[in-house]
């Protein structure tokens, strides 16, 4: 037996106190001669039984209220089961605690049981708060379980549950309690045993939502039978997840109707200052080497006061030929070099600003660029990573409709004006033909198509043409030149498809466009901002002044709202799972069959456009209403054309390239020839936070797509030990070891950052976390206060048995002292 | 005692009453059916010529009256938590008796007992003989037990002749034979009163604290809680009592239960008018 006062447990000699008090009475009885004994004397003979059988309940009731007055005073924490024969008999515990990255916010509070004012993340704080809530649990009386999860772990299996379905069409259900980090049956004094394992995780730099890991435990406590459960949430409780938080409240809802207490654990008591880096890509133009490229870094200020002067530091990481080995002790394998570093003069609160560098990377292949800024609350948001693959050059695709080649002239003349001058691009002039006769795996291997002067392709070729822009590729179509009015049906019933084919608009006629004075204030292109105009934007005087337009081809632009509503709903559908993080691919949503709404580029001087691109499936199409012919225009001979030429066959060629910023928690994924590589790899992890030995799994490639072989790192690979899967969702930089099969070393390497959303430390105030779960049985507290509160809820239970049982034994002693005639009458105590 | 008598007698006695005892005299009152020990001589022998059945015949006696005291003494009698302890009380009752009756040139005998007879005076009147009686219960303490069975024997030889006999005692320690010994004493002519004398402790039994209660007649000795055994003591008190008063009322005798915290004169004046109740009633 034990108890929280154990010197007080000396008051149980108290329980001798009654007996002593009964003897002394005996003793000191006043002495009475009495005359009438005959008649005493018949009625003690007649009672004497009940008497002494009442004076002894009596004592034993008084005695027995002293030992409870002592229990009750030093606070009984220790007791077999038998208690539980007046409540429920087994109380089971689910904790649920938040490893998403806002967790691992550095705090400075956090009362440890000795007293000590502990440092650590709010994680720490949630495991300090979860043992200590075991250790007062395993103190209390009756029988306890424990079922701990995190957030994290909950994600797979729910998935699983999702998607799985056995032969009737069911959902299979999976076992929640399989995802569980702790299963206790039993809660040890000392409940740091169960919680070693627990103990040694960290905050994943992942965005995670509470509902699957509730809806999880919901499903336990549905399966349960015969068990009091308490549902815990330990979490941050971020403004961001818990303001909008109808999910999460109809997740709790199956549990607040089986009237579970919900209790929710705040790790985080206050809100932190915050940058976070929120993206780092290049421009939309085209990678290749020794061609400059811009990088454009995003900070974030998730604070509340504005912040000046922040640093921005930019690495980049090469690679070449010579490296042959992984360095596991860098942030990349790469010949690291230091940038000079980016200055941002103000960010203003919740604002993002924006800094540009220019890089050039000299060599082809995997090139790794990394942005830091200074440490704050939050460690894992002040780095950003970006793999950017670097090709010698990329391979322009000319589809030139001109019967002697000279449509596409301007454009090649462009793109490889010769000399020294390099754009990165190889262009490559076919006929219409070479669409008919080659298929989209042909296709890819240009980085865009400019048709030129191609009004009518053979279905095949468009079917191949379409194909290609949904797999990624980008389409720059030039209307005019050849083209007459009579064409134009055909032509838009061939490229068109009333909004389902290649072009984003239809063509209506063909329109002279009326000429006008030199010095006019108003010139022919009016450029709006798109990244195809972005180096044009933003002077005075426009830099399209002296370009002329004759004639063009207009485009209906009267596009049905509803049509355009769906595209932007699409669009919005789409973008989703790309710029939040997802453990889980949504298998229900194909990017191919993407459609954006037309985005006019450029408008001529009536208003009509000259430009017009439109996302579709991955790729995008950029339509232009003119041909590069001097009937048309003179923009090919005007200093613009080349900007602009450069950008748009750099922003279409950019959708081919890889997600620059993806999160972790995607699996990492090398998809590779088997006639090139072989399939052993070695894959090299991210590290986090400020730890640079990084991690080293050996992998086999399975067969992909003939003849590809697919390597992976995924977290949630069953073989994968606790420290594989905690490298597997870090931040940083994955690297791809392969050897070729002539025996050369190969590296391809992808990035993985943190989710942006996490960086938002701002907290929900604890009354409206309330007054957003108002209906459910629901407390809150912060974790510092666990200890005391949970061991005083048990207590109150404990106590409140104990006190009841002692009103109990009052009530019976009264009655024993009524009834054994120790009450005064009423007329004896007047 | 004899101020407290006197005191208590004064004021409330005309000073003239009437024999309630039948004697010789010229008066003829009534015939009475015979008993064994009643006197021949005052059987009616016309009668029995006429009707062939023995009757005695009864005059009015218009003679002094003969009254016999008999005080209880025993160690039950010392009880009293009040100014008064039990033998107080019925000393004083029958020091005003004696002095009312010789006042009145009645004559009185006095016999203080226990388990025997302890002092016993004849009838007389006279001052003087006031003053023996006083003297006689002012000097008894009460001590030893009770026998009244054997004590009524002993009254019986002692005083042969009809007489008044005012018993006072609290009947603890008797058993069922005093109620025997009282119906011989009345079977012997004389007419009985009883005093039965009690302490407001014995009728109540107020004790709250633990007591140990000590036997005053005996040896015996209890260590209680008193409000436990308080029911059950009242319960069998009661019995007693009814059982006395229903000796006492099937043998004609007055009966008064007389509390010691009862001003004395009020139980006098009881007793007298009950008495005077009787006598107009016969």
């Amino acid at each position: 037996m034990q108890f929280v006062y154990q010197p007080l447990a000396w008051g149980f000699l108290l329980v001798l106190v009654p007996l002593l008090i009964h003897l002394i009475n005996l003793l000191r009885h006043r002495r009475q001669r009495w005359a009438a004994m005959d008649f005493l004397m018949e009625s003690y003979r007649k009672h004497k039984r009940w008497v002494w059988l009442k004076q002894f309940l009596l004592l034993l009731s008084r005695m027995a209220m002293m030992a409870v007055l002592v229990m009750l005073l030093a606070q009984w924490v220790s007791g077999s089961k038998w208690l539980s024969m007046f409540g429920q008999s087994v109380t089971h515990h689910y904790i649920l605690i938040d490893d998403s990255l806002s967790m691992a916010d550095q705090m400075t509070t956090g009362q440890a049981t000795s007293g000590q004012i502990q440092t650590g993340t709010a994680y720490q704080a949630g495991l300090r708060a979860i043992s200590n809530l075991l250790r007062s649990v395993a103190d209390d009386s009756g029988s306890h379980q424990a079922t701990i999860f995190r957030y994290s772990r909950c994600e797979p299996i729910a998935a699983i549950k999702n998607t799985q379905k056995n032969s009737a069409g069911d959902p299979v259900l999976a076992d929640a309690s399989a995802t569980a980090d702790v299963l206790a049956r039993t809660i040890p004094s000392n409940p740091d045993s169960i919680l070693e394992r627990l103990n040694s995780t960290r905050p994943f730099a992942l965005d995670v939502s509470p509902v699957k890991a509730i809806q999880n435990v919901s499903e336990l406590i549905s399966q349960a039978n015969g068990e009091q459960a308490v549902v815990y949430l330990v979490g941050d409780f971020r403004d961001k997840d818990w303001r909008q938080n109808a999910q999460i409240k109809s997740a709790l809802e199956p549990i607040g109707q089986k009237n579970v207490n919900i209790e929710l654990i705040d790790c985080a008591a206050i809100a932190h200052e915050n940058l976070s880096i929120v993206s780092l890509v290049p421009d939309e133009e085209i990678l290749a080497a020794s061609v400059p490229l811009m990088m454009r870094v995003e900070v974030r200020n998730n604070g509340q006061t504005a912040v000046k002067n922040v640093n921005v530091t930019l690495k980049q990481y090469e690679f070449d030929a010579n490296q042959t080995q992984p360095r596991v002790d860098r942030f990349a394998s790469g010949n690291e070099s230091t940038l000079p570093p980016l200055v941002i003069d103000t960010i203003a609160p919740g604002e993002t600003a924006v800094a540009r560098t220019q890089m050039v990377f000299s060599k082809s292949g995997s090139q790794v660029v990394q942005a830091t800024i200074n440490d704050d609350a939050l460690l894992e948001d002040n780095s950003f990573s970006a793999v950017l693959e670097i090709l010698e050059g990329q391979e322009l695709l000319v589809i030139d409709g001109d019967d002697r080649r000279m449509g596409a002239f301007f454009l090649e003349a462009t793109l490889n004006p010769g000399g020294m001058t390099r754009t990165g691009w190889k262009t490559r002039s076919e006929g219409p033909g070479f669409l008919r006769d080659n298929d989209a795996s042909v296709l890819s291997k240009f980085a865009s198509i400019v048709l030129m002067k191609t009004t009518s392709l053979d279905p095949r070729a468009l079917a191949n043409l379409e194909n290609y822009v949904r797999d990624g590729g980008g389409l720059a179509i030039f209307l005019g030149g050849n083209f007459t009015e009579a064409e134009l049906p055909k032509w838009n019933r061939d490229w068109y498809r009333d909004g389902q084919g290649l072009s984003p608009m239809p063509a209506t006629s063909i329109v002279e466009l009326p000429r006008q004075d030199l010095d006019s204030a108003t010139p022919d292109i009016l450029p709006l901002p798109h990244p195809i105009f972005a180096p044009l934007l933003g002077s005075s005087n426009s830099p399209l002044q002296f370009v002329r337009v004759s004639k063009y081809v207009r485009l209906d632009t009267k596009l049905k709202p509803s049509d355009a509503e769906k595209a932007v709903k699409s669009q919005d559908a789409t973008l989703q799972p790309a710029s939040e993080l997802s453990l889980i691919a949504d298998a229900d949503t194909d990017p191919k069959l993407f459609r954006s709404a037309p985005q006019v580029v450029a408008n001529l001087r009536d208003g009509n456009p000259l430009i017009v691109d439109q996302g579709l499936g991955k790729g995008h199409v950029v339509l232009t209403t003119i041909p590069l012919d001097q009937d048309w225009t003179n923009w090919p001979q005007d200093p613009t054309f080349v900007v602009a030429m450069l950008k748009m066959t750099g922003y279409l060629a950019s959708f081919r390239a890889t997600d620059f910023q993806q999160r972790v928690g995607i699996p990492v994924s090398w998809d590779f020839s088997s006639r090139d590589y072989l399939p052993e790899v070695e894959a090299i992890l991210g590290a986090s936070g400020k730890s640079f030995i990084r991690s080293s799994i050996g992998l086999i490639a399975k067969p992909s797509k003939e003849p590809n072989l697919l390597a992976q790192v995924d977290p949630n690979s069953p073989g994968f030990t606790d420290e594989q899967v905690r490298a597997a969702l870090s931040t940083g930089v994955t690297e791809f070891w392969a050897n070729t099969l002539q025996g050369n070393r190969f590296v391809r390497c992808f990035a993985r950052n943190a989710p942006t959303a996490e960086g938002e430390l701002k907290k929900i105030s604890s009354a409206d976390l309330l007054l957003g779960l108002q209906g459910l049985p629901v407390k809150y507290r912060i974790a510092d206060s666990v200890l005391s509160s949970s061991a005083l809820a048990g207590l109150t239970n404990r106590q409140g048995f104990l006190l009841a049982l002692l009103i109990g034994l009052l009530l019976i002693e009264q009655f024993l002292a009524w009834s054994a005639s120790f009450h005064l009458p009423r007329r004896a105590t007047a | 005692m004899e101020l407290r008598s006197q005191r208590i007698v004064d004021g409330f006695l005309s000073g003239m009453h009437r024999s309630p005892y039948f004697g010789q005299s010229v008066e003829f009152v009534q015939h009475r059916q015979y008993v064994p020990g009643d006197d021949l001589r005052h059987i009616d022998w016309k009668v029995w010529g006429r009707q062939d059945r023995l009757v005695v015949k009864q005059y009015e006696e218009d003679t002094n009256l003969r009254c016999t005291l008999l005080v209880d003494a025993s160690a039950s009698m010392e009880y009293g938590r009040g100014p008064l302890n039990k033998f107080d009380y019925a000393a004083t009752i029958a020091a005003s008796l004696a002095y009312l009756a010789i006042r009145q040139q009645d004559a009185v005998g006095l016999t203080i007992f226990d388990t025997k007879v302890r002092t016993k005076l004849p009838w007389r009147s006279g001052r003087k003989h006031l003053q023996s009686i006083y003297q006689s219960l002012e000097q008894r303490q009460p001590a030893e037990k009770t026998d009244l069975t054997k004590v009524f024997r002993e009254i019986q030889d002692t005083y042969p002749k009809r007489s008044m006999i005012v018993l006072m005692t609290d009947f603890l320690g008797a058993d069922a034979s005093v109620l025997r010994g009282l119906a011989a004493l009345r079977q012997s002519g004389h007419d009985c009163l009883v005093f039965h004398v009690m302490d407001d402790d014995e009728l109540d039994f107020p004790f709250n604290d633990p007591t140990r209660f000590e036997g005053m007649e005996s040896l015996d000795a209890l260590a209680c809680n008193p409000r436990s055994l308080r029911e059950g003591y009242l319960e069998s008190l009661q019995k007693f009592l009814d059982r006395i008063r229903h000796g006492c009322a099937s043998n004609q005798m007055e009966y008064h239960l007389t509390r010691t915290s009862r001003p004395l004169d009020a139980t006098l004046t009881a007793f007298l008018a009950a008495r005077m109740a009787h006598m107009r009633k016969r």
